[in-house]
């Protein structure tokens, strides 16, 4: 997975050729040198006190200064013993300026063990976005709108499609690298005009009454979400399970220009559930503090349980739902 | 300045989200076939007023002194037809119950998957809770009741929508033990649809009397199990049909009086020496009563401007010249109102023991004529005839009316109604004889004292459909709301109490198969 995403991300830098920022410390790239011969990169750094001054968080971490006061040219340290930098990726990872002094100072003074073994780890790709783009957003802000099923045939009294359409908004947090925290809350309102073919009076008018009835929906869920970033954070496939609660109003009236209408009733009830969805989310580029508008679209599968209404019945919500929003990521 | 931006990011999406909150929504318009009650039929008793709620398959239990109403709980099933005990505490009811079938002898039946089977079982209910079912074996939907409510006698009423399932048999009855609970079926003949009961002095009954096609079979209900004691053909001949459309008994219960349909003869079946008499009338009748004071039987002819009296002793007919035809007969003590729904203005008091005949004349035709319970006035309800003129008599003509007619005299007091009249009542004081009238489309209820002609209009919330009573006394009106409306009157402070909404019971309730226990199975 991490060649994978390597070898995404390698274009991917090309297409972008100015680095982010970033204030996070650069990491070391340990045992570069492993003989007496080559040119030891780090003491060069670290006998450069502008070295230091450079890792600026609105700078880039390389210091020209710093790679003018090593003694071999940058060619030259492009070796095949060398980690590779691609064209256009950023120097400084070669060029270790980001350990501040004070850590590098054994190294200048105490040259590297002749029996140290030769060993080198390649930075992963998750490292690399995070020195070209800076830690990824942690705070996730969304307006959302969605569809949930209600295959109940009694719903048929509130919408005859047995669709509810919901709206709402979400918030997430990211806890670790590749999970998100979420909460969200929902609402819908379904309603109908319910005209009832009763025509009891043996006569030649129209008898049929009309009725209104309507259906709230307040929706909670939390639950994580599983995520992966690709294309330098652009994209972002997703998995989330979550924990449901639904606060259910149904409410009844024989006449809604009267407030007051003896036959209006309404009646209230909880349900918990859960929720199952899979989803892709597209953002912006990451910008300048840490700021992405994403946009995404999940699919899946809800269970509510069986929701009774005191004297009215029994409701049941399950089935296929949707739901996309628009919110940003900083 | 997270928390801030987090805050402002919410504000407009919280705003978005919370539009319309406070409206009822209304995306689509639904029709729904099946009403969720009927306020035109309720079902009275001393518990309160029964109303079925067909969609949910339910039954409301609504009492004048409470507010909420209640929900008899019938188990899985839904209550197809009601019938009201002569003890007016009793509420006998059809449940349909659906059964899972095992035919292959599963051991776990799935109620949403299982074949299922239709069945129906008489649940007797008692202040608002099943006191004891009845299992019946066939298609029945009405009972017929003694006057003590021992007995009741179910049969397959033909002239009410019935859906048959599966294998039935149309020739028999089921005599029902309302208080041990037994019931026992009973071949009577193809079709059976009348019933009557032959009680003695004490009102007790002991013999039913069970009108099919062609055919009189007389039950004796003393026996261990009742069964048929005597059947009396109504025609020798295979190939004609004899339909049986009124029959009564004569007061000492010997003689049971048919009509029969297309015929001007009246069959009178002795009971005890099981012999019948044809009595020759002069047409086919439209309506006849008993008179229990004066043990005669009075007929009408809508074809004919004459009444007859039928003496029980000797079956003699006495006829009566009218200036129109009649086709109903209203019984008082000792006399009778006989009328025409047909579009005739006369209405005529005969008095049974002198023979005296009284002719009224109304304003406009009756469509419902009732006898104030003191029987010194009946009041008619008129429908508006039409026509033409500015002068009293068209606008009697153009409008609905309501006519009091003195029985002891030969006057009518005419009146005219904003509504045509719908639902007439008495409440009778010591001092006042209140009638209570129902106009359609009009949301008051018009009071007037028969005595003192005082009027006053008690206004209601809704439109009224139909008005009954209590055995207690108050008086309750039914409304054309969707969601259930009924307000409950206490004639004597004027009092309206309103129930409302009841008709929401169930509304979103399913009626599942009930799956047998193993024995049952």
């Amino acid at each position: 997975m991490r060649a994978l995403t390597l070898l995404l991300f390698v274009p991917g830098l090309a297409w972008a050729q100015s680095p982010a920022p970033t204030s996070e410390p650069v990491p070391v790239p340990e045992a570069e040198s492993t003989t007496e011969a080559e040119a030891p990169v780090a003491p060069a750094s670290t006998e450069s006190t502008d070295a230091t001054e450079s890792t600026d968080a609105t700078e880039p971490t390389v210091s020209t200064e710093a790679t003018e006061s090593t003694e071999p040219e940058p060619a030259e340290a492009i070796e095949p013993a060398e980690p590779y930098v691609p064209p256009g990726f950023p120097e400084p990872l070669a060029v270790p300026a980001a350990p501040p002094a004070p850590a590098a100072e054994p190294a200048s003074t105490t040259a590297p063990s002749p029996d140290a073994p030769r060993s080198y780890t390649p930075p992963v790709t998750e490292d690399l976005e995070e020195v070209v783009l800076g830690r990824e957003p942690r705070l996730h802000v969304s307006g959302e709108l969605g569809s949930l099923s209600y295959p109940d045939e009694h719903f048929t009294l509130f919408s005859e499609g047995g669709v509810m359409p919901v709206r709402g908004f979400r918030v997430g947090y990211r806890l670790i690298r590749h999970i998100v925290a979420e909460a969200a809350w929902s609402h819908g309102a379904r309603g109908a005009s319910v005209v009832i073919d009763n025509d009891y009076v043996t006569d030649f008018e129209d008898d049929r009454g009309v009725m209104n009835t309507a259906y709230f929906l307040d929706s909670f869920t939390l639950g994580p979400r599983i995520d992966v970033p690709l294309f330098r954070r652009m994209l972002y496939p997703y998995v989330a399970g979550r924990g449901a609660v639904q606060l259910q109003r149904i409410r009844l009236d024989d006449d809604i220009s009267d407030r007051d209408s003896p036959g209006q009733t309404q009646s209230s009830a909880t349900a918990l559930g859960y929720e199952v969805v899979g989803g892709m989310e597209l953002r912006t580029p990451q910008g300048k503090g840490h700021f992405a508008a994403a946009w995404y679209l999940e699919m899946g599968r809800g269970a509510m349980q069986e929701t009774t209404f005191e004297e009215l019945g029994t409701l049941t919500a399950h089935g296929f739902l949707i739901r996309t929003g628009v919110g940003i990521r900083y | 300045m997270r928390t801030t931006t987090s805050l402002a990011a919410l504000v407009p999406l919280a705003l978005l989200a919370s539009c319309g909150w406070n409206h009822l929504p209304q995306q689509e318009s639904i029709t729904l076939k099946q009403q969720l009650w009927n306020p035109s039929d309720t079902y009275p008793t001393r518990s309160g007023v029964y109303v079925k709620l067909p969609r949910s398959g339910g039954l409301a239990l609504l009492r004048p002194d409470r507010e909420e109403p209640m929900l008899v709980d019938i188990g899985e099933g839904k209550v197809a037809r009601v019938t009201v005990a002569p003890d007016k505490d009793t509420l006998v009811t059809f449940v349909e119950r659906i059964y899972c079938v095992d035919r292959d002898e599963e051991e776990e039946l799935d109620p949403e998957t299982c074949e299922t089977e239709l069945e129906t079982e008489i649940s007797v209910i008692d202040n608002g809770s099943v006191r004891s079912t009845l299992d019946v074996d066939g298609a029945f939907n009405a009972i017929e009741y003694a006057t003590d409510g021992q007995y009741g006698i179910a049969y397959l009423d033909l002239s009410q929508n019935v859906q048959l399932e599966g294998v039935t048999n149309l020739t028999s009855v089921v005599v029902m033990d309302l208080l041990t609970g037994a019931t026992q079926p009973v071949s009577v003949g193809f079709a059976a649809d009348q019933v009557l009961f032959v009680e003695d002095n004490a009102g007790a009954a002991y013999k039913a009397v069970v009108l099919s096609k062609n055919s009189v079979a007389v039950i004796d209900l003393l026996q261990d199990q009742p069964e048929v004691e005597t059947v009396f053909p109504l025609t020798l001949d295979p190939d004609s049909s004899v339909v049986p459309v009124g029959v009564d008994l004569t007061p000492d219960g010997r003689y049971a009086l048919i009509s029969v349909s297309g015929s001007a003869d009246l069959y009178a079946l002795d009971l005890q020496s099981q012999s019948i008499n044809i009595v020759e009338l002069s047409a086919s009748p439209a309506a006849m009563a008993v008179s229990r004071q004066q043990d005669r039987t009075v007929l009408v002819y809508s074809d004919l401007a004459a009444a007859e009296v039928l003496e029980h002793d000797f079956f003699d007919v006495e006829r009566y010249t009218l200036d129109e035809p009649m086709t109903d007969v209203a019984e008082g003590t000792g006399f009778a109102l006989m009328y025409s729904k047909n579009g005739y203005k006369d209405v005529y008091r005969l008095d049974l023991a002198s023979g005296d005949l009284i002719e009224y004349r109304l304003q406009n035709p009756p469509i419902e004529i009732a006898i104030a319970p003191d029987e010194t006035y009946a009041v008619a309800l008129t429908r508006a005839e039409g026509g033409g003129g500015n002068d009293i008599d068209g606008l009697y003509d153009n409008n609905p009316g309501l006519e009091i007619i003195d029985l002891t005299d030969d006057d009518t007091d005419p009146y005219i109604l904003e509504g045509t009249g719908i639902g007439l009542a008495f409440s009778p004081t010591d001092t006042r004889m209140d009638t209570l009238v129902l106009q359609q489309g009009v949301d008051y209820l018009f009071q007037l004292d028969l005595y003192t002609k005082q009027e006053v209009e008690i206004g209601l919330s809704a439109p009224p459909v139909a008005i009954g009573s209590l055995p207690q006394g108050p008086f309750y009106i039914t409304h054309a709301d969707p969601l259930g409306l009924i307000s409950f009157l206490d004639p004597t402070t004027g009092e309206v109490t309103e129930i409302a909404g009841f008709a929401h019971y169930g509304l979103i309730d399913d009626i599942d198969p009930i799956i047998r226990d193993e024995e049952a199975r």
